[in-house]
């Protein structure tokens, strides 16, 4: 059993790769130089496994200038685990045997791959990542960086949830403005006085191709305008996949799932805190026999008071977005609404919830999806604002209805497809992923490579590029592979 | 620990699954009661609420469970014997009903089945057989109340 490796991304690549098996081309340093795999800090006294020829590197681990130098290498990048001592029983020189360093957050295999032919690294200057934001499309194939301030807003909508394994490598998390990006930005700037009924997209794309990463951009680029109210649904699986109460309601006949309702509306009122404090209700509410909610209160208030319990949530959820629909409308608004629902795909397929007869309940079948789907049809509406969707590769689950509307498949005579599912979702503009452009992919690996976190040379990025065909999850992998 | 119906239930586990520890209810039949009573499949027992816990015992007092599932399994087995059926036979000489080999195997069948079928068991009592030990038990019973 091989080792555990620093990238749990790059473990198969690695893995295929000491087997032999690799299906990315090797690179010569790797061929002629003997290599280790790393070990996380487990104490386990498995010897460790060589590969390869190899010639002796004695000069270099013993050289004092590449020990200091191993430790500033690694400044920037995240902590690697720690090199451990080699269990030589081999032709290696036992003098010159190779030991662990303990740099900072180093290892001996970058440090060799690095330092080969004595040359030095010379450090580059890290590359200009924006610290503000700039939504013009000039400043396509740039990064930029997701101000801290809104870090913790997009980890309560849950929209960084799908991210944390790759946001895990640096310190800071980085975006990428693509063109896909500038379309987006083009559209919100556009909509301030357009509805969301003609203001409904869906991006769409293969897998790894960056649908929720741009859904994430949309969102950062509402919460740097004070007039926007951001709507998140992200992890659409836990509304499907049965892990949460729910019960039959007989008033609004369809099933509701009173906790997931309040969660995702304490999450909009913590999120657009001061958004929703500026707009006041249109008429009164009374949530209890006695207690009542007079019109002029501000929807933050509002918000809070239907959140203390589930069954007001579920009650009330529908007049909090009348209300904001109302707010919109007035003539001195200018606040505008933003509707985001990450993976799409899982609400058009049965859920895993049963009624009462042991059959799956259909997505339409609950309360509140229900209201999604009259959203993403146009059927109910905010006066000014736009919705954005995406689909999901993840699970990977076969969504009929949802190719057919989104016209990437015909409509086939045997396979059933949900009318009510491809009628919501007809009228959607879709938006393709594009994959990543050359200069695109440059930008990224420059990134990278400064960052530490690619091993390779910025020039390497053509190479790159094509073997993961533009693809940005892909492409990721593929640069932060050991081998 | 939460007691539904006389029989001990873990807390912990989901009560799609806690429910399998009844005597004549199998996974089917457990998200069959689940889904009649609305449960989803991530509800922990301790997580019932007293309404639910009322509903979950109600629909199970109804089923024909426990003692009441082996009481008529026995009743069926002591009336294909009354009538003289060749099963009642089989059941009575602890051989099996079903038409499989004697010559060999048929370990299972001489363990089990009896006219009262015992389930497995460890008990000197259950190795025994209360039809054997019964009557004979009452046996010597008359015999000292007779010498007496």
């Amino acid at each position: 059993m091989l080792p555990k490796l620093r990238s749990t991304a790059n473990s198969l690549n690695i893995r295929a790769g000491l087997l032999g098996r690799s299906k990315f081309t090797w690179k010569y340093r790797v061929r002629n130089y003997t290599y280790k795999v790393e070990r996380t800090n487990s104490n386990c006294s498995r010897g460790i496994h060589r590969f390869s020829t190899f010639s002796p590197l004695n000069n270099k681990i013993n050289n004092p200038q590449h020990q200091r130098n191993s430790g500033n290498l690694r400044s920037n990048g995240k902590k690697g685990s720690q090199s451990i001592e080699s269990k030589d029983s081999d032709n290696m020189n036992k003098k010159s045997s190779l030991r662990g360093q303990e740099s900072s957050n180093g290892s001996i295999v970058l440090d060799e791959l690095i330092n080969q032919d004595n040359q030095q690294v010379k450090e580059k200057p890290s590359q200009a990542i924006h610290k503000t934001l700039d939504w013009s499309p000039k400043a396509e194939g740039k990064m930029y960086e997701i101000p801290n301030s809104l870090l913790g807003k997009l980890e309560t909508l849950g929209a960084l949830e799908k991210q944390k394994k790759s946001f895990s490598f640096f310190s800071n998390p980085v975006l990428l403005h693509r063109k896909v990006t500038t379309k987006l930005y083009n559209i919100l700037q556009r909509s301030k006085n357009v509805s969301s009924a003609s203001g409904r997209y869906v991006l769409d794309g293969s897998a790894g191709s960056g649908r929720s990463i741009s859904l994430l951009q949309a969102e950062i680029f509402a919460f740097s305008h004070p007039n926007y109210v951001v709507l998140g649904l992200h992890n659409c699986e836990r509304w499907v996949d049965s892990s949460s109460p729910y019960s039959y309601d007989a008033s609004l006949q369809s099933w509701v799932q009173p906790e997931l309702i309040k969660e995702f509306l304490t999450s909009v009122m913590n999120v657009n805190s001061k958004a929703l404090g500026t707009l006041t209700t249109s008429k009164s509410y009374e949530l209890v026999p006695g207690k009542s909610i007079p019109a002029g209160t501000d929807l933050h208030t509002l918000l809070r008071k239907i959140t203390s319990k589930s069954e007001l949530s579920v009650r009330f959820c529908q007049s909090f977005l009348q209300e904001l629909d109302a707010a919109t409308k007035q003539p001195n608004s200018s606040v505008n609404v933003l509707f985001v629902i990450d993976n799409l795909s899982v609400l058009s397929v049965p859920t895993k919830y049963k009624n009462t007869e042991n059959h799956n309940l259909l997505p339409c079948d609950f309360y509140f999806i229900n209201i999604l789907y009259q959203y993403l049809s146009g059927s109910l509406s905010f006066h000014r604002g736009t919705i954005f969707a995406a689909t999901s590769s993840q699970p990977r689950i076969q969504t009929p209805s949802l190719d057919v509307a989104l016209g990437k498949a015909k409509l086939d005579p045997y396979i059933p497809i949900n009318k009510a599912i491809y009628d919501s979702t007809k009228s959607l503009q879709v938006i393709p992923m594009e994959p990543y452009s050359v200069d695109e992919s440059l930008s990224v690996m420059e990134h990278l490579v400064t960052s530490n976190v690619c091993l390779e040379s910025v020039e390497s990025h053509r190479q790159n590029h094509v073997l993961s065909g533009g693809n940005p999850r892909l492409f990721f992998d593929t640069c932060t592979r050991l081998t | 620990m939460v007691y539904i119906l006389g029989v001990p239930i873990k807390d912990e586990r989901p009560v799609k699954y806690a429910l399998l520890g009844f005597y004549g209810i199998g996974r089917a039949v457990a998200e069959n009661i689940c889904a009649k009573l609305s449960f989803h499949d991530t509800l922990k027992v301790k997580d019932l609420s007293d309404s639910q816990q009322t509903g979950l015992s109600q629909l199970l007092s109804n089923m024909t469970i426990e003692g009441d599932l082996k009481r008529q399994r026995d009743a069926n087995i002591s009336r294909y014997y009354n009538i003289r059926s060749y099963r009642g036979l089989r059941h009575a000489a602890g051989l099996p009903v079903n038409g499989q080999n004697t010559r060999t195997n048929a370990k299972t069948s001489k363990k089990l089945n009896r006219l009262q079928r015992r389930s497995y068991s460890t008990s000197s009592i259950g190795t025994l057989g209360w039809n054997r030990v019964l009557p004979t038990a009452v046996s010597i019973l008359q015999k000292i109340k007779h010498i007496r």
